[in-house]
């Protein structure tokens, strides 16, 4: 099975956030990144998937600046065969254009599955996997908690409100990836020497105009000072008081 | 396995301040040697430091999950080479081993760290292509561990003339006596014995490195009680009655095993300045940070007072040369230039100032710097083991000495 695996750098989740002078992005210095949470299953994923069939291949791309090499590295040295950055000077901010772009590699390389993150940790969109696989015309399963095949079918449960679901398809598909789906591995340094000799290729991305604008951006307002009421038992009437009258949560 | 962390950290909390050591580290080595820090620093975060105060409290050893673990990312077999199902790594990676696992406990980086530096290098060095063969594998993976046989209840600085003996007997060795100190032991598969075979021989060439299985009849092995340093870390003493080894069990040339003591050690010394400098590096972010959150006086943070800064300012100066200079000497190891006083001298002076420095570090914390919880009192413990493992700092001098007394 080919299948390619979706990745995107984001700021580390302890990093601390600046808005950009042009109140519509994040200010880039000082920030340190990472490969997006969801993303280390999505890989972990499709290697258990090749070392479960044997054979196969693992490519993981990503659209973004030559910075992004660091994590498609990581990526290689965690056991990807070939990884692939689209290269953009861009801030592509929206699920529309990245998908775009990213559907318009897919069609030209061999690829059965898409796995990718649920969403990525930065923008919280929510959108990419949905909006590929409508552009690939694959079947789509987003939020998945565990995955098995069997057969050439993958049997895929996902936490929905208050029950589990479960759903089966066929390739080519498009899954995403939730927390708990397996635990990611680390990259040894067998795998970090090897990583130098796999193909790292790069290639312009296509990108369509964006289908959003970000008006602005800003921070959520400092947290106010606590407050306290009294303590034991006698504090209370004036806590359910200030719950009620101050906060309006009751 | 990682431990993905989501939503763990609040997005807009305060910053967490990066390491200092990884400030530097990224001008002293190449980017996939980093990338291999990284790799073993963010397990150390996910897999080691959660579970530490846990492992003290309960007054545990390394668990094996825990070494299993450290298996399966390679640590044990760093630099051993492909052929023998290492990682073909170098002694720089050891060392980045030892700073990244360090940062929490000497303990647990101890483990793999005296797996290599004292259980496989003396094999890589001196080993028969048979003796390789037959070990280097398993110790690659972490499944084996051979114990460095060198102290003695009655020989610690004074190793050259052991006071346990090999004497032939036919076709084999019979050896008898106690060796102590030795690290792993707990684990081990095997013990190099280091055994005086030739008490009339020049000095230096009385001794045979033996390798001797731990199961063999007449081995036992106890943990040494009551050690409060490296407390995950396995010290156990080993009695050796009337056990019987044959020819193949020689580890180099009869009578010149101290050679293949000594010159084990150059790496290990190595290794244990890193381990000094992790402690360094670990109380230096603790004490930064503290002190821009402690506030006495005026409502403001007590790092505003230079005692205070003179501190986090000598720690930070120590850190930056411990690392270049331990740098230096690896890469002078792995050409084969390092000389036995260099390789002293960086283990003398990381320890001894890491150790001194913590001291002072723990008075800018303050009485909270007693508690298990904050880490600092970890460190400083574990620092006395580094000054005085691997050759006492001041048994050290005199090698050091040396070249300096030559006309
Ligand atoms: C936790 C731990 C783990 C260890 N692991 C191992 C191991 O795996 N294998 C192994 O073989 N050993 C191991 N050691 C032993 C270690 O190498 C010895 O402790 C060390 O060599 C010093 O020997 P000693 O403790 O017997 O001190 P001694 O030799 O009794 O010396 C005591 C003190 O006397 C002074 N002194 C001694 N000689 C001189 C001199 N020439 N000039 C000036 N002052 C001197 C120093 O202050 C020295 O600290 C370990 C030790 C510790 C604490």
């Amino acid at each position: 099975m080919d299948i390619v695996v979706c990745i995107k750098r984001v700021p580390a989740t302890d990093t601390t956030i600046k808005i950009a002078a042009d109140g519509k992005s994040i200010e880039p210095a000082g920030v340190s990144f990472e490969l997006n949470a969801y993303d280390e299953f999505a890989l972990e994923q499709a290697l258990r998937i090749k070392e479960q069939l044997g054979s196969g291949t693992v490519t993981v791309v990503t659209i973004g600046s030559k910075d992004a090499q660091k994590e498609l590295r990581d990526t290689l040295a965690r056991g990807a065969d070939k990884a692939v950055l689209l290269t953009t000077d861009q801030w592509v901010f929206d699920g529309a254009s990245t998908a775009a772009a990213l559907a318009a590699w897919i069609k030209s390389v061999p690829c059965n599955l898409v796995l990718c993150g649920r969403q990525a940790v930065d923008s919280d969109n929510n959108q990419l996997p949905a909006n590929l696989a409508a552009r690939l015309g694959f079947a789509c399963v987003t939020e998945v908690a565990k995955l098995e095949l069997a057969d050439g079918t993958f049997t895929a449960e996902r936490d929905i409100e208050g029950a589990r679901e479960v759903v089966t398809c066929k390739t080519p598909a498009v899954i995403s990836c939730q927390k708990g789906l397996n635990e990611p591995r680390y990259a040894n340094l067998k795998g970090i020497m090897a990583a130098k000799k796999k193909p790292l290729e790069e290639a312009a991305a296509s990108l369509p105009a964006p289908a959003l604008e970000i008006v602005s951006l800003t921070l959520p307002p400092a947290r106010a000072a606590g407050k306290i009421l009294g303590t034991g038992v006698d504090a209370v009437p004036a806590l359910i008081a200030a719950l009620r009258d101050e906060a309006k949560v009751l | 396995m990682r431990s993905v962390a989501i939503g763990a950290a609040p997005r807009y909390a305060a910053p967490t301040m990066a390491r200092r050591i990884d400030t530097y580290l990224k001008d002293l080595i190449g980017d996939e040697k980093l990338a291999f820090y990284d790799a073993v620093r963010d397990f150390g975060d996910a897999e080691i430091a959660p579970h530490l105060l846990h492992w003290e409290r309960e007054h545990q050893l390394v668990p094996d999950s825990c070494i299993q673990a450290m298996g399966e990312l390679g640590l044990f077999g760093l630099p051993i080479a492909e052929e023998h199902g290492g990682q073909g790594g170098d002694h720089t990676d050891l060392v980045l081993m030892g700073l990244a696992i360090g940062y929490h406990s000497q303990a647990v980086a101890i483990t793999p760290g005296a797996a290599i530096s004292l259980g496989a290098k003396p094999l890589q060095l001196f080993g028969t292509p048979a003796q390789k063969k037959a070990h280097l594998p398993a110790l690659a993976r972490g499944e084996r561990m051979f114990v460095f046989g060198l102290s003695e209840p009655g020989r610690g600085s004074d190793a050259a003339n052991p006071q346990v003996t090999a004497v032939r007997k036919g076709s084999k060795w019979v050896v008898n006596g106690e060796k102590c100190w030795s690290t792993n032991a707990r684990w081990a598969s095997h013990v190099v014995v280091h055994a005086l075979t030739n008490p009339s021989g020049a000095n230096g060439k009385r001794s045979t490195c033996l390798i001797v299985p731990m199961d063999q009849k007449g081995v036992f092995y106890q943990e040494m009680q009551g050690k409060k340093v490296w407390e995950q870390s396995s010290t156990g003493s080993i009695m050796f009655e009337n056990v019987e080894v044959g020819d193949d069990a020689i580890l180099g040339t009869e009578n010149d095993g101290f050679k293949v003591m000594v010159t084990t050690l150059n790496g290990g010394r190595l290794f244990i300045a890193s381990l000094a400098l992790a402690s360094l590096a670990f109380a230096l972010d603790k004490t930064r940070v503290y002190a821009e959150e402690r506030i006495q006086f005026d409502d403001q943070p007590i790092g505003r007072f230079q005692r205070v800064q003179d501190v986090i300012v000598d720690m930070d100066i120590a850190l930056e040369r411990g690392l270049t200079w331990l740098m230096h000497c690896c890469r002078l190891y792995e050409q084969d230039k390092l000389s036995r006083e260099q390789a002293a001298k960086v283990k003398v002076d990381c320890s001894r100032s890491a150790s001194d420095l913590l001291t002072l570090a723990m008075e800018v914390c303050g009485g909270v710097a007693c508690f298990d919880e904050f880490g600092l009192i970890r460190h400083f413990n574990d620092l006395f083991v580094t000054r005085v493992g691997e050759g006492s700092n001041f048994a050290l001098k005199d090698l050091i000495v040396r070249p300096l007394r030559k006309n």
